[in-house]
């Protein structure tokens, strides 16, 4: 047996929230609900590290938290909220999320956030989203704190946001940085990466962009919504995984912002070039992935560009696409119509842990136990939850620095 | 639900680990909003029932927060189970928080696990059940096993069942064969775990736990020899010796050394002051700190002035010790030479790995380069 292990709704929630210096998540709930979430956010949203002392912080800067305890449970702890939020004075914008047992007591936070003297934005989430996937608590949580901060205002042809870019991905800074550079050759300047790294003043200044650029749909559709009400529209270009899907992604935003792509296309171009090189001069080691077969367990809108690019890309073949909640019936259509045409339409309705392939991509814990499994040869970690604790060098997925990684990740390990 | 899948630090030990995935044996019923109103107990029988389906024989059933909260009968439920499907489904009503702390919901469930324990009439002298995994919480893995084993095998002992920490259900259903257990740490609330397992299997606990630093292991050699008498003075001549060999080439490079230390009240850290003694390291101030109600009881913990790492900085200014060890990691962070104080692996293997290292750390600049950026 084997079940799921993947990031879940509440989490990502606490992870939208750590997503922007400027704001904070503030958990009310037992302590055992914050240790994962505090490391989680010490780890993918890293700032530098100043020790906080005393009650709710207990040596940690992030992820504050009441520490409910079973009395709590019974006569209700919303005192808890307001004593941490008066200790807050570094942030603008507090977003306090209840974990799922805290969820049911029914706290008064909204008289708890009037009573305390913190004085910037709260944003206090209807659900705890325990029952969610990641998208749907990451994408609800970051609307809420865009609607609590922007207001409309005259927009700006020159720039443009970037939506549905969740910390959760791995290697998100450096997906960051590319796409940056990307939009910079073409003459655009980045208003803000919305729930990936903006400050809360360039998020309030967001909706001067002529235009938001999204990367997952899944991660930004009511976030997209939210910015549709205050005149920003949002383009789905689809993600940026792989060398095509990057140049499609390039020339998508293009059309949108009626800029030249040639620039940014060029960068993708010399990117791809090296990979070639790479393959080619080690006696054709690109063979060894030709036939090869391949299972994706992912966010819907990663798996198909994912199983696209490898099959165009590396003539491999996928046996298992194992798919999560559907958000948008197109796009399964779509990932319908790629597998039916290269002959692979019943690599849909497999189980990825009944699957074997020579690689698996899914999260890493799931990838790495398939692998020890001996269900793939390969399982190549495409991000949370992973074993992967500490990154020193980079890890995207997304963009020709991350089809770097991937092909780096595949070919080392299938050669093996 | 994340109490079950994003424990990443339960992930990350499964993946160190054997062949086995944690995930062979935890299932979650993946409680939603919907379980929250109408409650969660088909969801339970549905997972239950697989896992008998795929041969499990025994059943832990642990409830969280929410489950708890909504009140749904999970004792009742694992009592109808176990019926239905002929194998044992044993509930674990911790329900999340509510008996308290980690260490609480560790002995409602070690009760739990005990049910299992198959009567023994007699007791093997020769067998020994270690308490708890020695091996948790050591920093570095270099001596992991050969030091207790050796230990154990200069004792006499073969080790029999490694609960809690290493072992199966075979394991857990003859932990009653062996006369004797050792506390693999030695710490309040662990010692009651200890209490309540020897009591209820007719154990004989010893006194001293798996021994840290040389003292404790002749004291615990000699506690062996009184239980068992067996004559051990031959084994401690032997490990006395070469641990004063092996000191004695350290000392060279530690000798007037002066530290500071922070440690918790529960530390119970006399091996740690032997060794800077053996060591001939001086120290030049001592500090408690109030952590943690949980482990040291609220007794101990009552009335103590708050820990602040500004203290300790404070401290070296005025003192300028050569090092801080410090059992509070915030103390980490203060910009002199630090390590965590940490304990060693029981055994004389143990102890010597962590005389070397810490006889290098003295010779290690006073702020590593990533600490000085």
């Amino acid at each position: 047996m084997m079940d799921s292990i993947a990031v879940d709704g509440f989490i990502a929630s606490i992870m939208a929230a750590e997503s922007m210096p400027g704001c904070r998540a503030i958990l009310h709930g037992p302590g055992g609900c914050r240790m994962h979430t505090t490391r989680l956010s010490a780890n993918e949203a890293i700032r530098p590290y100043e020790c906080r002392e005393g009650p709710f912080f207990f040596g940690h800067p992030r992820v504050p938290c009441t520490y409910v305890d079973e009395e709590d449970y019974i006569n209700g702890a919303d005192y808890k909220v307001t004593e941490l939020l008066n200790l807050i004075d570094d942030a603008e914008v507090c977003v306090v999320v209840t974990s799922p047992g805290t969820a049911l007591i029914g706290d008064d936070l909204h008289g708890a956030v009037a009573r305390s003297s913190f004085r910037g934005k709260t944003v206090i989430p209807e659900y705890c989203h325990m029952s969610e996937p990641a998208h749907m608590g990451y994408d609800s949580t970051v609307a809420e704190i865009v609607s609590a901060v922007c207001r409309p205002t005259e927009r700006v042809d020159d720039v443009v946001n970037v939506v549905g870019l969740p910390i959760l991905l791995e290697g998100w800074r450096e997906t960051v940085d590319e796409l940056r550079s990307y939009l910079g050759a073409m003459g655009l300047t980045v208003g803000a990466f919305v729930g990936a790294g903006c400050t809360i003043g360039e998020l309030a200044e967001s909706t001067r962009a002529c235009v938001n650029v999204a990367i997952l749909p899944e991660f930004c559709a009511r976030t997209a919504e939210i910015y549709g009400r205050m005149g920003v529209p949002t383009i789905y270009p689809g993600a940026p995984l792989g060398f095509d899907a990057t140049s499609d992604w390039i020339r998508a935003v293009a059309e949108a912002t009626g800029k030249d792509p040639d620039g940014a296309l060029s960068m993708v171009d010399s990117v791809r070039g090296h990979a070639s090189n790479v393959l080619t001069s080690g006696l054709h080691a690109g063979v060894i992935a030709r036939g090869a077969t391949f299972s994706v367990k992912l966010e819907n809108s990663l798996a198909l560009p994912l199983a696209q690019w490898l099959y165009e890309y590396l003539a491999m073949f996928p046996v298992c696409v194992e798919t999560r909640g559907w958000w948008d019936d197109g796009y399964r259509e779509r990932m319908e119509a790629f597998l039916d045409g290269i002959g692979c339409g019943d690599a849909i309705g497999r189980e990825i842990g009944k699957t074997r392939a020579d690689a698996a991509f899914a999260e890493g814990y799931t990838a790495k136990i398939l692998e020890k499994r001996g269900v793939c040869s390969v399982g190549v970690d495409m991000g949370k939850p992973s074993k992967v604790r500490l990154r020193f060098r980079e890890r995207p997925v997304l963009g020709a620095r991350g089809a770097m990684r991937l092909l780096d990740d595949l070919f080392n390990d299938l050669a093996q | 639900m994340i109490c079950c899948h994003t424990d990443a630090l339960t992930l990350y030990r499964d993946l160190r680990g054997g062949a086995d995935s944690v995930w062979d044996y935890v299932s979650c019923t993946n409680l939603n909003d919907s379980s929250s109103i109408f409650g969660g107990l088909e969801s339970l029988r549905s997972v239950v029932r697989e896992r008998a389906s795929e041969g499990d024989e025994v059943v832990f059933v642990v409830s969280m927060c929410v489950p708890g909260i909504i009140g749904d009968d999970i004792v009742g439920c694992c009592a109808e189970l176990s019926e239905e499907l002929k194998i044992k489904v044993v509930p674990v009503p911790v329900d999340g928080i509510s008996v308290g702390g980690a260490t609480q919901g560790r002995d409602v469930c070690v009760e739990a696990v005990l049910d299992l324990v198959e009567p023994a009439k007699t007791k093997d002298p020769a067998l020994i059940n270690i308490l708890g995994e020695y091996r948790a919480y050591r920093e570095f893995n270099s001596v992991f096993d050969e030091s207790v084993e050796r230990l154990i095998e200069d004792a006499g002992f073969r080790i029999n069942t490694v609960y809690p920490g290493r072992c199966d259900i075979s394991d857990v259903r003859a932990m009653g064969k062996a006369a004797f257990a050792v506390k693999a740490f030695d710490n309040f609330t662990f010692s009651k775990t200890a209490d309540l397992i020897c009591d209820r299997l007719g154990i004989k606990l010893m006194k001293e736990p798996l021994p840290l630093g040389m003292a404790a292991a002749e004291r615990w050699l000699d506690e062996v020899a009184s239980l068992t008498g067996r004559d051990l003075d031959g084994v401690k001549e032997r490990m006395r010796s070469e641990y004063e060999g092996r000191i004695g080439r350290i000392r060279e490079r530690t000798e007037g050394k002066t530290v500071l230390i922070v440690e918790r009240p529960s530390g119970k850290n006399d091996w740690f002051r032997e060794l800077l003694d053996d060591l001939g390291i001086r120290v030049l101030k001592h500090r408690e700190s109030t952590y943690n109600r949980w482990v040291m009881g609220h007794d101990a913990a009552e009335g103590k002035e708050p820990h602040l790492s500004g203290h300790v900085a404070s401290d070296v200014e005025d003192l300028s010790p050569d090092l801080v060890m410090s059992d509070i990691y915030t103390d980490l962070h203060i910009k002199t030479r630090c390590r965590p104080i940490g304990r060693p692996q029981p055994g004389l293997a143990g102890i010597l790995d962590y005389a070397e290292r810490l006889g290098r750390v003295f010779n290690a600049p006073a702020l590593e380069g990533w600490r000085s950026a």
